[in-house]
């Protein structure tokens, strides 16, 4: 059931006419139903794969929950205890936790690992082998990979994490928790729920309200307007190109590779705001996942508005762990000896970054590619850590005064030529042809290829670019006045109803009308649904 | 706001979105097959003009021109024929254009009966151009229902603008005028108008009989039950065709249903017809299924005879009112060509046979005299 589909708007209509319906103790259980019917409709045959998740993650929990409270316990009843008492109890406690959740993340990151990654690292054994000399010795399968399982399963290994690290309490009832895992406007892509955050909204009873209702819809107009009018539209051009690319001139390849920027922004963004408006009229609101990317002036500062909650969950589960784990200490202290106070803080942080970005790119995919893309991102976030000193320096040589708007977007350009470059391997079929995109790019540039009538040879007529020129500048004026604090949704709100009226209608009509959606069109698939 | 406020901006609001979908879905309509200027042409006419309407499939267009019915006989007859147009719809066209016309007498083609289960296509190519009305919700609905559509598909019929709307790209000035036939929608395809001829040789008959489908009866029974329920004078008809055995044995299942319940029947697939409309397979048809210009002559000549003579149907020329229908064959006969014209002029004049069954005038279904 695609999110654009007739099937999927009947579908919500249902959801939100029971649940403001039913009295309110019974309407999570709506919530469960819909959300195990929404995963049912798009592969049943996956249903196993996140009920795996869900017992195990939620009786992990539940043993984890027991060991904490057993530990407390045992604090409470032994107040004479020195400090080095408490410390064996401790650590006892924590081997046994530790036990539990790596027991719990290796089942789950391992069910990942093996349907997300074994033919890739199977491909890449054999061909080492083979150029051994040594015959292939690990099949290939054709394996399924379930809606949405790198989502949900980091959203309840995060759940567990917690629990380990007592930050809550674990959930009493396994259906609620279920709720939690699979709560279906969050399946398809996102964004990663924090259980502190999220469960009790899904299981408090929320109110109809009228403003909410209608903000939620506006919201979720604004995700299909983003969906299918911009980036399904810039697919085609980006698809011509990509699928093309040694017919293009470097200045078009770099045009796609910018493009398809966009593309995915509006797309991933388009869905999370169909997905946030959902869950908004139902009374929940769901993290944000974007925020603005574009107007990002350096790596850093892109990774803390693009994909927030995997960025967010990378930081509490990975980066921190990683950061303050005992080898990086260790090698933080030998640096410090050697090189000095800075070199030993800062080395090991970039040593960490590389390795969490390692892990961004490899949960895009399991391709070479995407390894490298992590590692762009990763190696220009550690650089410009590095060389944060210089920049300074520099700036202050040149007299460059860091939040002036002309240096702010220096650096927004300087950071889109970046994430662009890093889009050629995320969107390119393979690493050698990102490689030769790349080259091409640089070595085969000519401007005046974007002149020409080169635009019109890109599988979008003039008027469909003239659309995106159109679409492009009004998400700019909605981002500059978003990123001034402008509040658009309830300053319309207080415009004369004819007028909102005039402005939804043409909204509504906008996406009916230039919506890329029907028969045919598989652009209706989201990018990151693969995931 | 209040409660009652926010329920009366809801239904403001719904009302206006219904209100814009369907004042611009027009604006994306394809015209494949000439359906929009066919039922354009018939919103068009000024009402109470018409004295007979034939509604059917290809099977009505590519076999009755109106001009060339006018020319000879005086007969203001218009088609309201669409390419595989749905058997469910045909109840629901009649009772659209008697919103607009009187007409004394309806014709219609079981041939659109005995078609198998059709494409979304073929339904979009009707119900798109229907103008929006209660009746055209009840065409949905039994098209639906009778081509078993998914429920997606329906939404589509209400609202065109989503299966059309990236035909945006297309628009020119055209897309925003109706399309109005000046010949009164006399078919102008050029292959029919140069008279090609078809490799078939023989016409197959048969008076074996197939069972319709259940749809197809329903459909039919329905037809008949608004016939009835009106007071209708109806004339059913299956223009002549080539081949396809069991299609044939399926209208005369049809034929048979159409007799029991008191309505007149011209099936011209029999020997009998094709005699006395004098087809010749040689040079009549174009394909196995459809006449060229000259078999069209031929048909047009013998039915529009035979409407006004079984039926009594007032020659209207030469009434002030009708000058148009004048222009409409003048601009036709160019058309056609001189060696057709010649062809057809030949025929004004000569008598037309009445089928066995229709020995006397008839002008009410209870007055048949059956085979």
């Amino acid at each position: 059931m695609r999110f654009v589909s007739i099937e999927f708007l009947t579908f919500l209509a249902g959801v939100f006419l029971l649940y403001y319906q039913l009295p309110g103790k019974f309407r999570w259980i709506v919530l469960l139903i819909a959300s195990y019917a929404f995963y049912a409709v798009f592969d049943y045959r996956c249903l196993l794969f996140i009920l795996i998740t869900t017992l195990s993650t939620y009786y992990a929990a539940r043993l984890l929950g027991r060991e904490n409270q057993r530990y407390e316990r045992l604090l409470a009843d032994n107040p004479h205890w020195k400090r080095l008492e408490k410390k064996a109890a401790k650590a006892q406690a924590t081997r046994k936790k530790r036990r539990i959740l790596l027991l719990a993340l290796l089942l789950n990151f391992g069910i990942l690992a093996v349907l997300k990654y074994y033919n890739f690292f199977a491909a890449n054994v054999d061909s080492l082998l083979l150029q051994l000399g040594v015959q292939p010795v690990l099949p290939q399968f054709s394996l399924l990979l379930p809606l949405g399982i790198s989502f949900y399963t980091f959203q309840a290994a995060g759940y567990v994490i917690d629990v380990y690290r007592n930050k809550y309490a674990p959930d009493g009832s396994l259906f609620r928790y279920a709720l939690f895992v699979s709560f279906f406007p969050q399946l398809v892509q996102g964004p990663i729920g924090r259980y502190d955050q999220l469960a009790q909204q899904l299981y408090q009873p929320h109110r109809f309200d009228f403003t909410r209702c209608r903000y939620a819809l506006q919201l979720m107009l604004w995700g299909y307007f983003k969906k299918t009018v911009i980036a399904d539209r810039l697919a085609v051009l980006v698809t011509t190109v990509f699928d093309n690319y040694t017919s293009f001139d470097g200045a078009l390849l770099f045009l796609a590779a910018a493009a398809y920027g966009v593309q995915i922004y509006t797309d991933f963004s388009g869905g999370i705001d169909i997905i946030r408006g959902a869950a908004q009229y139902l009374g929940i609101e769901m993290a944000e996942n974007f925020r603005r990317p574009y107007f990002a002036c350096s790596i850093s500062e892109f990774w803390r508005r693009w994909h927030i909650t995997l960025g967010a969950w990378m930081k509490d589960y990975l980066f921190y762990p990683l950061a303050l784990s005992k080898p990086l200490n260790k090698l933080g202290r030998y640096l410090q000896k050697r090189c000095g106070l800075w070199i030993g803080k800062t080395l090991p942080t970039c040593l960490v970054s590389l390795m969490v970005f390692l892990v961004v790119g490899i949960w895009h995919g399991a391709e070479w590619r995407y390894v490298i893309y992590g590692l762009w991102n990763g190696g220009i976030i550690a650089f410009s850590t590095l060389a944060a000193p210089l920049y300074k320096q520099l700036r202050q040589l040149f007299h460059i005064q860091e939040n002036s708007l002309p240096y702010r977007l220096f650096m927004m350009l300087r950071t889109f030529l970046l994430v662009t470059l890093g889009r050629y391997f995320v969107r390119s079929s393979s690493l050698p042809q990102a490689w030769a995109m790349l080259k091409q790019s640089f070595t085969d540039f000519h401007l005046s290829a974007l002149g020409n009538g080169g635009l019109l040879h890109l599988g979008l007529s003039n008027r469909a670019l003239l659309l995106i020129g159109l679409c492009l500048l009004l998400l700019l004026a909605v981002g500059i006045l978003q990123e001034k604090g402008y509040r658009l949704r309830e300053q319309v709100d207080k415009w004369p109803v004819p007028v909102q009226f005039a402005l939804e209608l043409a909204a509504i009509f906008s996406v009916l009308l230039f919506g890329v959606y029907g028969p045919g069109y598989n652009a209706a698939d989201f990018i990151y649904m693969q995931f | 706001m209040s409660k009652r406020g926010n329920i009366i901006r809801i239904i403001c609001f719904i009302f206006l979105l219904l209100a814009m979908l369907i004042v611009t879905s027009p604006l994306f309509f394809v015209d494949a097959a000439s359906s929009k200027t066919f039922l354009d042409t018939f919103y068009a006419q000024r009402e109470d003009s018409l004295q007979v309407i034939y509604l059917g499939n290809s099977g009505v267009y590519r076999y009755y021109q109106a001009p060339l019915a006018w020319n000879a006989y005086g007969i203001a007859s218009l088609n309201i024929a669409t390419a595989s147009q749905p058997a469910a719809a045909i109840r629901y066209l009649m009772e659209e254009s008697l919103k607009t016309q009187e007409p004394e007498l309806f014709v219609v083609d079981l041939r659109s009966f005995s078609d198998s289960s059709l494409s979304d296509a073929n339904v979009h190519n009707l119900i798109d151009f229907v103008k929006p009305s209660w009746t055209k919700v009840k065409m949905i609905a039994a098209c639906c229902w009778y081509e078993k559509f998914w429920y997606a598909d329906m939404f589509e019929f209400f609202f065109p603008i989503i299966r059309f709307h990236d035909r945006w790209e297309e628009w020119t000035w055209e897309d925003f005028q109706p399309l109005i036939s000046s010949v009164k929608g006399a078919y102008t395809y050029s292959n029919f108008l140069n008279n090609v001829q078809s490799e078939v040789t023989e016409i197959l008959v048969t008076p074996e009989r197939a069972q319709p489908n259940s749809n197809s009866l329903w459909a039919l029974n329905n037809l008949l039950d608004y016939c009835d329920e009106q007071g209708l004078t109806v004339l059913f008809v299956a223009s002549p065709f080539l081949e396809h055995e069991r299609q044939k044995q399926v209208i005369n299942a049809l034929g048979d249903v159409v007799v029991e319940r008191g309505y007149e029947l011209i099936n011209f697939n029999t020997p009998e017809m094709l005699e006395a409309v004098g087809l010749d397979v040689a040079t009549d048809f174009m394909d196995n299924t459809h006449t060229n210009i000259r078999g069209s002559i031929l048909y047009t000549h013998y039915l529009a005879g035979l409407l006004q003579q079984k039926y009594g149907l007032e020659d209207l020329r030469g009434q002030a009112d009708y000058a148009d229908w004048d222009a409409a064959y003048i601009e036709y006969s160019d058309l056609i060509g001189l060696e057709q014209l010649a062809f057809y002029q030949s025929l004004i004049g000569q008598p037309i046979t009445l089928p066995l069954s229709m020995a006397a005038p008839n002008h009410s279904q209870t007055d048949s005299n059956p085979d």
